[in-house]
């Protein structure tokens, strides 16, 4: 296939998908959009909606670099090797994984990421989420990549993060939550947030 | 005709007639059917929200589609975060998209930004080379390099079907 052939067989790609909104419906947002914009328009003169439009067309999940050789050595819990892995990168980041369908013991989380220069509270089977705000530079700390495919034990869904220690706020800590939304089930979620360490959360049960 | 009367005339003319490969173009980089439609639309609203200056930028779906991205963006940074083990709240595709264009889809996500931009603009909007380079802020000699290596990286992982 030459160039063309490819963009022509791409241009194909997505000629059944049709975007049925009636226009009235588009321009009854627009006109709520105007009448509330002499509202907002002191806050975007504040400079976020610039902000905003550096980061045009970049996609919400970061790539982590799931595929790069690690420096250091692997530090995981002695009881549940299988549930995670926190492994210290090259460039200083630090690589963390979590096993889809399998115990996590928190405390030995929370070992492991302190092990490799990383402040975190871990909480299994409850959801925590901050009182207060949280700390924006969540952004330049951590990503999130899903691992495609199946792992070694053949189960789908493994996750991981890729966290910059060094882009932590003095005082902070990632805070951890995994949790299971059945009653009974095993961890189906994991939630987190980077807080002022210390910093109260609400933490509640959401198994139905 | 007044003036308000010939605005809704041109809007909806621009809606009718650019809003399938808006959301095409969204769709290619968001994975989301309904996240993408719902950004799609939101994305129409601002351009008629300020039409006046919409209708006077050079490609206004182009407009369109990267308001649309960067709602997603934002959109993103103000969810939860928080993901399901078994993938549940992975970006789906519906019935209307056929296997064969998950595959391509999933291929352009996986390209470098610039070259998936080039993509997008290109294929489902339509534009030729110096209009992506505008649109982009970049030279038309950059469009042709960031389009080769997409459609090179592109073409390595399909091959043509010969019936």
């Amino acid at each position: 296939m030459n160039e063309d052939e490819v963009l022509n067989a791409m241009s194909k790609t997505l000629s059944d998908v049709r975007m049925d909104r009636p226009v009235e419906a588009i321009e009854k947002r627009g006109r709520s959009r105007r009448r509330n914009r002499g509202v907002l328009g002191a806050v975007a003169a504040g400079g976020g909606l610039a902000a905003l439009a550096a980061i045009a067309l970049a996609l919400p999940i970061g790539s982590g670099p799931s595929g790069s050789a690690p420096a250091g050595g692997v530090t995981a819990p002695a009881m549940e090797p299988a549930a995670f892995s926190v492994v210290k990168q090259a460039d200083g980041s630090v690589q963390l994984r979590l096993k889809s369908k399998q115990v996590i013991n928190p405390e030995a989380l929370e070992k492991a990421l302190a092990d490799a220069g990383v402040p975190a509270v871990v909480k299994a089977g409850v959801l925590c989420t901050p009182q207060g705000k949280e700390l924006p530079q969540i952004e330049d700390v951590l990503t999130f990549e899903r691992i495609e495919g199946v792992n070694e034990e053949g189960v789908s869904g493994d996750s991981e993060w890729v966290i910059a220690p060094a882009k932590m706020p003095k005082g902070s800590v990632l805070h951890f939550s995994v949790f299971p939304v059945r009653k009974g089930g095993d961890y189906a979620k994991v939630a987190w947030a980077l807080v002022p360490k210390d910093a109260p959360m609400n933490c509640r049960s959401v198994a139905s | 005709m007044s003036d308000v009367e010939q605005d809704r005339k041109d809007f909806a003319d621009f809606y009718q007639r650019s809003r399938d490969a808006c959301l095409r173009a969204v769709l290619a980089s968001a994975g989301d059917r309904a996240l993408a439609e719902d950004l799609v639309a939101e994305a129409f609203a601002r351009a008629w929200a300020s039409w006046r200056k919409v209708r006077r930028h050079p490609a206004p779906a182009a407009w369109v589609v990267r308001t649309a991205l960067n709602i997603r963006v934002s959109w993103w940074r103000r969810r939860r975060r928080e993901v399901a083990f078994d993938g549940h709240d992975l970006p789906r595709l519906d019935d209307d998209v056929r296997d064969v264009d998950q595959a391509m889809l999933t291929a352009i996500r996986r390209l470098p930004k610039r070259q998936r931009e080039v993509i997008v603009l290109r294929v489902w909007l339509d534009l030729d080379t110096n209009a992506v380079a505008d649109e982009l802020g970049i030279s038309p000699r950059t469009v042709a390099v960031h389009l080769s290596r997409a459609t090179a990286a592109l073409r390595a992982q399909f091959v043509p079907v010969t019936s």
